[in-house]
């Protein structure tokens, strides 16, 4: 990055570009603050409300996925400690999701570190094959214990009225803004977490953890850390979707699908970044959306097909994500003409 | 009498289990990949007996030779395509390559032949031998034979042949190999091929005691890995062995535990041997170094 | 990379894009549609096309389509000018939280005056929160005992209850046992785990405890097991008198056959579900004989219809096609005797009468009425027998034709 540069017809002062990048990050989430009034139709809110869900899950997968390399294929073991959390509480003992979704994120960091500890030491593609493990063990767990999870037939929020304080609301542009808000303090935790000396950690891990530790820096308990902050997130996402889809079975609850969506995301985003995964998501839920209206019946599987190809397309031609590649062109928008 | 019963019963599934697991362990000791589309080439060799069936009137257990071959050549292609690039790609790559294949293949499968399940009629379906007190299902029986033959083949080639020697030998030292005058590029087409072909040839063997569907690749995905960690990455033999013991364990659970916690068991194991055993519960001839 | 590299780049992303631009394009729409005009009126019919269910579903638009068809051409609905019924379905795919947004896709792109679906227990369950909540009437063959008990107003099983049924589904096999001079003392109870198998099976399991008899073995298992060997050895040997499943079709068939293997000569009463399928007999063959199942109407009464779907589709009506095409007959009656294109009228009307007229009076019972929950008062299950390839109802004697005949031992 220059700090100054040659006569040239663009601002040329890092003060001068941080402020343009301030203005921009302002335009966009004015643009996003702003959807509810643009996007048209009720399903088109949907659409947004998921998009802002999902790309605050993909960012809390991120931190452990992307910045420290700790690659989980079960992560939505933690959406759905989130999603049953709250779910159980509302509906035994009628505790208001204000408060249940907290207690499930709290449960998440619980849950993360325990399987953390065990397993951290598992490098690569053994810690992506202990967190599906895991996946499975709660999916039959799960299903089995059905007097206290409802088994198979899943939890049913009982139809309660408009109640904001119970997180029921008539409209659903309350539900946008909150996974809107959501999604912001996750973008905003991602970005503190880069730039903080846990971020540091992480990458140094990332690059060569054998120098990491070398340097003194202790591997279980940063990664430890970066666990915690990632179930969190993932399990605020789970108990925001109980309340929005008022639905939950283990099925949809350890969904592999879900894992891979919020990796797929942050993949094709670009998982060095903190804003990364949120573009993926913003640019691909949409995407999966509409193409699931349009391809029905035999076609539906067309869809995800889909999602597959453009997995390995990008990971063979540019695994860094779009987000570097975007960075890059923003470098060259600054570099001098001569 | 019903341990002894789930005994033999367990033995006989997990010879498939061997079979299905040493393509993957074979894989992962010449080019270091963990294949998660393995389940995937086991649903299209099902898929393939199945049309045998249907179009051709052919018996799986025939039709399993030519289904391991086609999808030894589509192993191969997927090999030169999408595997060859990501062999040196960090982990994150590599597992989501394999992974991306893996919804690739399920739902070209989904898209082609429907989300419904596919079985068929066989005249040994639903027969039984009597063995020893107790009673083999005939398709069980059948399917352990020709996983028997075709580990043993594999055995045979890997030791007796010349490309084989030439396979492991990649496997252990991959530049000593290159100095040797192996090519290396060839050995990963026929690691591959060999690996996702015989699921796609265990698919079809197993097609008369269950059913075919898309998704099934992921019923058998953890089971795999579970006998492949347990057998140690890398090794065929540990990955025989482990096979046996989790088709028996599998099978035991269930007469002491609910059918729904049938896998519980398997994947404990499974998590167990991961945090305990990372270099494999068999530590015995490799085929790779660690 | 070198610069020959950097074209496969460009070139393999925007072949990306275009296939995702092109999946996105191609495709029929998912059954979206504007409002009939003066002349139609709209019915929404959303059932499973696709997954595990595909066949129930499919089986049931069949007959809900037949219906339509062969009352639209009699006139339609002569007190509205004659105004046809026109069918818009949708598929629920066979997952409940995907049956919940198909259908509430639905409801907001579509006005129709009613719906019937999601044959499924799972899939009414997450689906009728939504026709309840956009005020839509909905006619369903969900069994589970849950769907008149969450207060809804809107909702009408055609069928029995999942606990009726599992009820019936002992009592029947006890009679029948009498009749044949069998003494049952141990029953066995297996069921697919989702709300179809687990409501039915409770009624089961209960009806058992209050004869008096010894449930040796009361499993659950997944819809979507591959290898039914180890459920047949735990039946198998625990030695029951009369094996009770409650299975869809395919899991039925595994079942069956692994039973066969395991040397089982205990007979199978079974409880609707993959039990009452052509497939199921066409898959089995000589296996088939002589199983028990429980049924919701009786194919072999269903009359004129049945030859017609025999002629248009091929096989005998099945139940849930049979059902779900008196749902059609039952909101022509209803539109027929109060004219409207309210929903909430539709309801009303659909609470009050009692429909005795057309197809309904080929339901057990000869009519069909509601309770305020949405309960069908008057239906009552009946036990069928697989008899040289036909499904043959067999009791009770006053809703059946056929007579029941205890398997030989094998």
């Amino acid at each position: 990055m220059s700090d100054s540069a040659a006569p040239s017809l663009r601002i040329p002062s890092r003060r001068g570009r941080r402020a343009v990048e301030a203005a921009l990050a302002l335009v966009l989430l004015g643009l996003l603050l702003a959807a509810p009034f643009y996007v048209g139709t009720e399903f088109a809110l949907r659409i947004a409300t998921l998009c802002c869900l999902f790309g605050t899950m993909s960012l809390g997968w991120n931190l452990l996925g992307g910045y420290a390399n700790q690659i989980s294929l079960g992560h939505a073991v933690f959406f759905a400690v989130g999603a049953y959390t709250t779910g159980l509480l509302e509906i035994d003992f009628q505790v208001t999701p204000w408060l249940g979704i907290p207690a499930g994120m709290a449960l998440a960091v619980l849950v993360g570190i325990g399987i953390g500890i065990p397993t951290f030491r598992l490098a690569g593609h053994y810690f992506a094959l202990g967190t599906l493990a895991l996946l499975q063990i709660g999916d039959i767990l799960f299903t089995y214990y059905r007097q206290f999870t409802g088994g198979t037939l899943g939890l049913t929020l009982p139809i309660r009225g408009y109640r904001p304080e119970m997180f029921s609301f008539k409209y659903p542009i309350w539900y946008f803004y909150i996974a809107a808000g959501m999604m912001v303090g996750a973008l905003l935790a991602s970005r503190l977490v880069l730039r903080s000396g846990l971020g540091y950690r992480l990458r140094a891990i990332k690059e060569n953890p054998l120098a990491a530790q070398l340097a003194g820096i202790d591997l279980l308990r940063t990664k430890l850390t970066a666990l915690a902050v990632s179930a969190a997130v993932v399990a605020a996402g789970g108990g925001f979707y109980m309340q929005f889809i008022q639905f939950i079975d283990p099925d949809s609850a350890f969904s592999f699908q879900t894992s891979i969506n919020m990796a797929l995301f942050a993949i094709i985003g670009g998982v060095n970044s903190w804003w990364g995964p949120a573009l993926g998501a913003m640019l691909l839920v949409p995407l999966s959306e509409y193409t699931s209206l349009q391809l029905t019946g035999r076609l539906a599987p067309l869809g995800p097909l889909a999602y597959g190809l453009l997995l390995i397309v990008v990971i063979l031609l540019r695994p860094r994500g779009l987000a570097e590649w975007l960075l890059r062109l923003w470098e060259r928008l600054w570099q001098s003409p001569t | 009498m019903a341990l002894y019963q789930a005994l033999l019963n367990g033995l006989l599934i997990g010879g498939v289990y061997a079979l299905i697991s040493i393509g993957l362990t074979l894989v992962f000791g010449v080019m270091d990949i963990v294949n998660f589309a393995q389940g995937e080439f086991l649903m299209i060799g099902m898929f393939l007996a199945f049309f045998g069936h249907r179009l051709f009137g052919l018996d799986p257990l025939v039709a399993s030779v030519g289904a391991g071959l086609i999808v030894f050549a589509l192993g191969v292609v997927v090999e030169r395509v999408v595997i060859d690039p990501i062999i040196d790609a960090p982990p994150l790559a590599q597992i989501f390559a394999t992974v991306g294949l893996s919804v690739v293949l399920s739902n070209a499968a989904a898209a082609a032949f429907g989300n419904e399940y596919h079985g068929v009629t066989t005249p040994y379906g639903a027969v039984s031998v009597p063995f020893l007190g107790a009673h083999l299902p005939l398709s069980y029986l059948l399917a352990f034979a020709c996983a028997a033959v075709a580990a043993s083949l594999l055995y045979l080639f890997l030791n007796r042949t010349d490309v084989g020697r030439a396979m492991r030998a990649t496997a252990q030292n991959r530049n000593a190999a290159v100095l040797l005058g192996i090519n290396p590029r060839a050995m990963y087409m026929l690691a591959f091929g060999l690996g996702v072909g015989l699921a796609g040839f265990a698919g079809a063997v197993i097609l008369p005691y269950t059913v075919a569907y898309p998704a099934i690749g992921s019923q058998f995905v953890l089971i795999m890995y579970t006998v492949v960690v347990l057998g140690g990455l890398g090794s065929v033999r540990g990955a025989a062995v482990a096979g046996l013991a989790i088709g028996v364990i599998q099978s035991v659970s269930t007469v002491f535990l609910a059918t729904e916690l049938q896998n519980l068991v398997v994947f404990l194991i499974f998590v167990a041997a991961l945090i305990l055993v990372p270099g494999g519960v068999l530590k015995s001839v490799r085929l790779r170094r660690a | 990379m070198g610069s020959e590299h950097r074209w496969l780049r460009s070139a393999g992303v925007i072949a990306a894009a275009l296939l995702v631009a092109a999946c996105a394009a191609v495709g029929t729409g998912g059954g979206s549609s504007t409002a009939g005009g003066g002349g139609e009126i709209a019915i929404g019919a959303i059932f499973p096309l696709t997954g595990a269910n595909a066949q129930f579903g499919q089986n049931s638009l069949h007959g809900v389509e037949l219906e339509a068809d062969l009352i639209n051409r009699q006139g339609g609905i002569k007190s509205m000018g004659g105004a046809k019924l026109r069918i818009v379905s949708a598929d629920a795919t066979s997952d409940p939280t995907q049956a919940a947004a198909v259908t509430s896709k639905f409801v907001t792109s579509n006005k129709v005056i009613a719906a019937i679906g999601m044959y499924a227990s799972a899939l009414t369950l997450t689906s009728a929160q939504v026709t309840e909540q956009a005020g839509i009437p909905l006619l369903s063959t969900g069994f589970s005992d849950t769907l008149t008990q969450r207060g809804y107003t809107h909702f009408f099983r055609v069928a029995p209850r999942a606990s009726q049924v599992g009820t019936f589904q002992l009592t029947a096999a006890l009679a029948i046992a009498k009749q044949a001079g069998v003494t049952v003392k141990k029953v066995a109870i297996v069921f697919e785990n989702d709300a179809f198998g687990s409501g039915t099976a409770e009624g089961l399991r209960k009806a058992a405890q209050d004869a008096g008899l010894d449930v040796a073995l009361y499993e659950p298992y997944a819809a979507t097991i591959t290898d039914a060997s180890p459920v047949a050895s735990k039946i198998v040997n625990v030695k029951p008198d009369i094996i009770l499943p409650v299975s869809y079709l395919t899991d039925g068939i595994l079942l069956v056959r692994a039973l066969h293997e395991a040397g089982n000569t205990a007979p199978i009463f079974a409880g609707v579900g993959g039990f009452v399928q052509p497939d199921f007999e066409k898959s089995l063959g000589p296996l088939a004989n002589q199983i028990f199942t429980a049924d919701t109407s009786s194919p072999d009464a269903y009359g004129s219809i049945n030859d017609q779907y025999q002629k248009r589709y091929g096989t005998f009506m099945t139940q849930e096609a049979h059902d779900n095409a008196v749902a059609v007959s039952i909101i022509a009656q209803a539109l027929e005797a109060h004219p409207t294109r309210d929903p909430e009228q539709l309801t009303r009307t659909l609470h009050s009468m009692d429909f005795t007229k057309g197809l309904a009076t080929t339901m057990p019972g000869g009519h069909v009425k509601w309770d305020a929950q949405g309960n069908n008062v008057v239906i009552q299950p009946v036990m069928c027998q697989w008899q040289n390839g036909k499904l043959v109802g067999v009791y009770p004697s006053d809703l059946t034709r056929g007579t029941a005949r205890w398997p030989s031992a094998a």
